[in-house]
């Protein structure tokens, strides 16, 4: 196995521009999904409220994150919507609230919760001061509160946290991994074409540990490369992992497993270098825009890719790395995604290795 | 020392071997000769214990090697047609890979790598890159990693396929040194008749899977011993001279090769007159014509109706 370890790293020290091209590309990818989208859009908004609640309502948007809001004319909050200058537009009333859109974007199920919280608090307010109650004696008692509860559900579709950063370092991340270790894998593929497998075959190297030289290696590169995007985000670029930064590394190691045992089952299938490039290509971008690689898979209602997305390991790592950072799980607490993740990787990597052994 | 008995190998609706029976003694040089598609590489195959047979036996020193292949593979060095070579590492590190492969110690290594790219002529370019080797470069290369771990028999499949005529050469000359100063056993495919007949010691002829001929070189050709080739070149050859010749009733066999016609006719036969006759009634002008004993790709044709190279 270290014969096979040596080859593949010297080939690599040899040409290592394709590793470090998908790196680059796939930094970049997580830059521009991920770092420049931390820069908030702003939205306008038009108010036919009082000049006081307008005031109320936009200081309770404005602690939303995720967005800056604007106060503008109906004219031209009409027009920059119309024109694509903003993705979306808010029309306040006193008693509800309208918010026009030019297309479907994952920005609109942001907004929309972002404006019925603040909407809802506001409404919560309004009633209070109607009452005849002394409302001062109320608002101290919300305040002053022995203890607050926050409700997060994770498997509620409507309510979930977006941090637009790690949702696009990770879903990048994962996805670009995916050709970074099918493109090693691969390599038994071509070894067993150039007749170089033969010569394996002959020598006293074991079968298994020409398997396991070729698919620990693009292990190894697989995973040096997520936990590279992983530091250059956190050191370089400053984004809150919300302390669950080593979490997240030692979940990308199933993850990379399983997709190693993903590429093996790819490679079985493919007659050559040709039909692997068409397979590949078909399959990781499918599974990303299935498992939330693009967009957070809570913003998905579609039924079939739902369902789809319960047999993709994007899906699954993507809960696990929120889990961990987002919502704060532990480990110990996110065991199921892990657990699925490992299943695939043996199914996969069973299949596909007996598959290649019969052709 | 190996010998395969009654090998068939069915691929789908395919029979790539069928019935080939052979042997290898030690220290020789046997040559498989057939067309494309003969099934030599199906044989090499099976007899290296790559390939399992549909059925029939390969024995190694009278082993079995069919469920025990370890003792064969321990002393066969195999040269395939492809170059089973990494094209982005140095001939050095090509070496020193394969060489790690076959678990050969890091202090003997060395001394192996030095030895092996002496016997390929690459000392001075060990250290360059294969993938900017020619042709024959990538070929001795090839036949240097089969070296490396002092096989006892070598099997070269095409060996020679596409390369200029001088790196042919040297290797043919380095086949031959390495049968005659290491007494290292060699079973060579090819189809150039010329190859065989200055290597090998014994020769078999395959053909659509079978085993058509075998012998040495003069075993072969007294398949033809009591025949003659006339080997003729005209201006122009015409489709009518060809075929007066092909109906004739003495001529045994008329095959084109390039610019000549080839036709074999008993030995006692005067054939020269009637040549001069057909060529006038056709009105074909002839440039020569000589008579040859025939040839082991003379022999070829007459077994199996077509061209060695076909």
């Amino acid at each position: 196995m270290k014969g096979m370890l040596y080859a593949q790293f010297k080939l690599l020290l040899r040409r290592p521009a394709s590793f470090l091209l998908m790196t680059g590309i796939c930094l970049l990818f997580a830059f521009f999904f991920g770092i420049s989208s931390f820069g908030k859009s702003t939205l306008p908004v038009y108010s036919e409220m009082s000049e006081k609640n307008t005031e109320i309502v936009m200081n309770y948007l404005q602690e939303a994150d995720t967005q800056n809001f604007e106060q503008v004319e109906k004219e031209e909050l009409l027009k920059t919507v119309r024109e694509g200058d903003a993705e979306a537009g808010l029309f306040l009333y006193e008693d509800h609230y309208e918010i026009v859109i030019a297309s479907e974007t994952p920005t609109k199920t942001i907004l929309e919760q972002n404006i019925q919280k603040a909407f809802g608090d506001y409404l919560q307010k309004k009633r209070i001061h109607s009452t005849d109650v002394n409302d001062s004696a109320i608002m101290e008692q919300l305040e002053d509160s022995m203890f607050s509860i926050e409700t997060k559900t994770l498997t509620n579709e409507d309510s979930f946290v977006f941090d637009a950063q790690l949702q696009g370092i990770f879903g990048m991340s994962v996805f670009f991994v995916i050709y970074t270790v099918a493109y090693n894998v691969i390599q038994i593929l071509v070894a067993k074409q150039d007749k170089i497998w033969d010569r394996f075959i002959l020598s006293p190297v074991k079968k298994w540990e020409m398997y396991t030289g070729i698919l620990t290696y693009a292990f190894i590169i697989g995973y040096i490369q997520v936990v590279l995007v992983f530091f250059v985000m956190k050191y370089g670029f400053d984004v809150d992992f919300y302390g669950g930064f080593l979490e997240s590394l030692i979940l990308l190691i199933p993850y990379v497993l399983t997709i190693v045992s993903l590429s093996v089952l790819i490679v079985a299938v493919s007659k050559n270098y040709q039909t692997f490039n068409a397979i590949i290509s078909l399959v990781a971008v499918s599974l990303a825009m299935i498992g939330g690689s693009y967009w957070p898979i809570e913003i998905v209602t579609n039924k079939a890719m739902l369902g789809l997305s319960q047999i993709d390991p994007i899906t699954y790592i993507m809960e696990a790395l929120k889990n961990v950072t987002i919502y704060g799980q532990t480990l110990g607490e996110t065991m199921f995604p892990i657990s699925i993740l490992l299943l695939m990787s043996v199914i996969m990597m069973g299949v596909g290795l007996n598959l290649m052994e019969r052709r | 020392m190996l010998e395969a008995l009654d090998l068939k190998k069915q691929f789908k609706n395919t029979r790539a071997v069928d019935g080939v029976n052979l042997f290898i003694e030690q220290g020789e040089v046997v040559g498989l000769l057939g067309p494309n598609g003969a099934g030599k590489s199906t044989t090499i195959s099976i007899i290296s214990s790559l390939l399992p047979p549909s059925s029939g036996d390969v024995r190694f020193f009278n082993e079995s090697i069919i469920k025990k292949p370890q003792t064969l593979r321990k002393h066969l060095g195999v040269v395939p047609q492809e170059i089973a070579l990494y094209n982005n590492l140095t001939a050095k590190e090509n070496l020193q890979f394969f060489g790690k492969i076959y678990h050969i110690s890091s202090n003997l290594i060395k001394t192996k790598m030095e030895e092996v790219l002496e016997i390929v002529g690459l000392q001075e370019k060990q250290n360059d890159l294969v993938k900017t080797f020619s042709g024959g470069m990538k070929r001795r290369l090839n036949i240097g990693v089969a070296l490396l771990h002092e096989p006892k028999l070598i099997f070269m499949d095409e060996p020679t396929v596409g390369i200029d005529p001088q790196s042919r050469k040297y290797i043919l000359d380095t086949v031959k040194r390495l049968n005659r100063e290491q007494d290292l056993t060699i079973l060579y495919t090819s189809h150039y008749m010329e190859e065989a007949e200055y290597l090998c010691d014994r020769i078999y002829i395959m053909d659509q899977g079978h085993i058509i001929a075998s012998g040495n070189n003069n075993e072969i050709k007294g398949i033809l011993s009591s025949e003659q080739t006339v080997v003729i070149e005209a201006e122009i050859i015409e489709d009518s001279f060809l075929n007066k010749l092909e109906y004739h009733p003495s001529v045994t066999q008329v095959y084109r090769q390039e610019n000549a016609i080839h036709v074999i006719v008993p030995l006692e036969m005067d054939f020269f007159q009637t040549i001069i006759d057909i060529a006038g009634e056709t009105e074909t002008s002839l440039k020569s014509v000589q008579i040859q004993t025939p040839s082991l790709e003379d022999v070829f044709l007459h077994l199996t109706g077509k061209a060695l190279r076909d």
